[in-house]
């Protein structure tokens, strides 16, 4: 029987030897196969997903930006509407532009003649001979010098009183019911976005866990080579995070591709090009400008961050309850 | 008895699998740092299972396990996983990842611990050629021998070096000259500070090293020193 002797001089790791050696690793091969993780469906849900977010996101955010636009040019002008008196035809316009124009903080006194007061109801009532036999209440547009706004109330109170039949309107109305529409809307989109980030989460942990089923002989080599949890529970994570930035990307660009052609629909879909002029003038175009294309962004950090959080989330808790 | 610094302690540990019969019973002994043993016994004694418990993969069902000084029990999964750092085991069905070459699977402890490729990449292609797996190293495990797994297998259970290593039947697989310099690697390893348990029934590789026994039978455990 022979005794081994050690070995004087062993060429393991115990003894450096710099040389340059072959590589024999695909550098940072997975440890999790990533076909394994995620498929196509998950993938397919998570773009979905992201383009219903961004059209939700950017359809509030569209909106609101609109609400602003009116809500600002409202509060500019003020309108003087005044009654006819059945009784005389005497005429007070003159002298309220005169006293309008004698007030401080009013940039621009503009009376509409019955002619121009017709136009603008023309595209609801139409154009008759016979409603200029109607006795349409005088208007007089006000602009108004923002930097240095009047106080409205006291110069409705003065004007009203002054002139008899005079009516002072600040669309204060349309502004607040404005506001209330756009608060219902974001209220509703924040909704739904919240859905969606729930949907998404729950589709996520759902695909964690099964990842973890069908990877199950990896996980437990990893634990036994001494893995901590978060070592493994980040070779899940990167998988559903490259999932997820890619699915995201490419439901948000679907949706900002809808939104770049959507002038082009709406012409298409429109059936006179006076109304598709009309949405235009009222909500704009529909396209997205910078802050836009910024909410697009910020739905795929927010789809990817999903991503990342649900599945460490999910593949750790289920770690946690595995007891070997 | 001194056991104060004793790098494994068992005290009247015994273990079943499921409501079966005791496997192992009043199993008590302790091991200093340093040491070399055998763990002997027929097939079905419970080598494995005693293995199993020092890696922390098998509760006892009574009794206390202490390694490096610490009740095993109280451990969270997180100091579990750090002791696990300092023992390096090879399994008797290997348990190498398919999906990852020779190399990648010996280089995964280091990986685990987060250390950087290019620190390490020289180490393991070395220790790869030292235990003869110079031309596998790019081979998946699926295609190799069960000798080549079973190498495969020890060079990542030492390849970070550890303070204890466990090996179940480390040479089951490999012919006697192959398992001859297997053995002078756990020497080596030994010598530089390693404790190392080896479970086996071949006694021709025991004479080759007088190191102290474990002896397992009937569920019972002697030490012969
Ligand atoms: N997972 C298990 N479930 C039930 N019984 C087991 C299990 N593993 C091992 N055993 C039993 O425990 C005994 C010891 O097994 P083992 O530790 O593998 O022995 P050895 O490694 O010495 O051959 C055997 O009788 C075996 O049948
Ligand atoms: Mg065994």
């Amino acid at each position: 029987m022979s005794t081994v002797q050690p070995a004087s001089s062993l060429p393991v790791p115990y003894k450096t030897r710099k040389q340059s050696q072959p590589k024999y690793a695909r550098p940072n091969a997975p440890i999790v196969p990533p076909g394994s993780v995620t498929g196509h469906s998950l993938a397919l849900v998570i773009a979905i997903m992201g383009f219903l977010a961004s059209i939700t996101a950017c359809g509030v955010y569209v909106v609101f930006n609109a609400a602003n636009v009116w809500t600002n040019r409202i509060s500019a002008e003020i309108t003087i509407q005044i009654q006819p008196h059945a009784d005389s035809s005497s005429d007070d316009t003159a002298e309220i532009v005169q006293f309008l124009k004698g007030q401080n903080g009013i940039a621009r006194v503009t009376p509409f003649s019955q002619e121009q007061s017709l136009k603008l109801v023309e595209p609801w009532i139409g154009r008759s001979e016979v409603l200029k036999s109607f006795a349409i209440p005088k208007l007089i547009a006000v602009q108004i010098d923002m930097s240095s706004p009047p106080d409205i109330a006291t110069l409705k109170t003065v004007l009203e009183s002054k002139f008899p039949g005079a009516l002072l309107d600040d669309h204060g109305l349309w502004r607040n019911e404005i506001r209330r529409l756009t608060r219902l809307l974001e209220i509703g989109g924040i909704g739904m976005l919240f859905l969606m980030a729930m949907a998404t989460a729950a589709v996520i942990v759902a695909a964690a866990t099964s990842a973890l089923a069908s990877n199950r002989e990896i996980v437990s080599v990893l634990n036994l080579v001494g893995a901590e949890e978060k070592f493994i529970a980040r070779q899940f994570e990167t998988h559903f995070v490259k999932v997820g930035v890619r699915a995201g990307i490419f439901g948000a660009g679907l949706a900002g591709l809808l939104f770049f052609c959507l002038p082009y629909i709406t012409e298409g879909i429109s059936t006179s090009a006076t109304s598709a002029a009309e949405i235009r003038r009222l909500v704009g175009a529909g396209t997205l400008d910078i802050g836009g294309y910024a909410v697009l962004v910020v739905v795929v950090v927010a789809v990817a961050l999903i991503c990342k959080l649900t599945s460490r989330y999910g593949v750790r808790r289920i770690l946690n309850n595995q007891n070997i | 008895m001194n056991t104060g610094h004793a790098l494994i302690r068992f005290e009247n540990v015994g273990l079943r699998y499921g409501a079966g019969q005791e496997v192992l019973r009043d199993v008590n002994f302790h091991l200093h740092p340093g040491s070399f043993h055998f763990l002997t016994g027929a097939s079905g004694a419970g080598k494995t299972t005693l293995l199993r418990m020092l890696f922390m993969s098998l509760r006892p069902t009574r009794g206390l396990v202490y390694l490096f000084g610490r009740n095993i029990a109280k451990n969270t999964t997180s100091q579990r996983a750090d002791l696990r750092r300092r023992i390096g085991i090879v399994f008797q069905d290997f348990r190498l990842l398919d999906h990852l070459t020779t190399w990648e699977n010996v280089a995964l402890p280091l990986r685990v611990m987060g250390r950087k490729q290019s620190d390490y990449q020289d180490d393991v292609t070395e220790l790869l050629r030292w235990v003869g797996l110079g031309d596998r190293m790019h081979a998946f495990p699926a295609v190799l021998s069960g000798g080549e797994k079973q190498r495969a297998a020890i060079a990542r259970a030492v390849i970070a070096k550890p303070e204890l290593l466990l090996a179940d039947e480390p040479t089951g697989n490999v012919d006697p000259q192959m398992a001859r310099r297997l053995l002078r690697l756990f020497i080596e390893l030994n010598r530089l500070g390693t404790s190392i348990i080896i479970a086996t029934h071949d006694y021709q590789l025991m004479s080759q090293f007088p190191a102290a026994r474990m002896q397992l039978e009937n569920g019972r455990l002697e030490m012969h020193e």
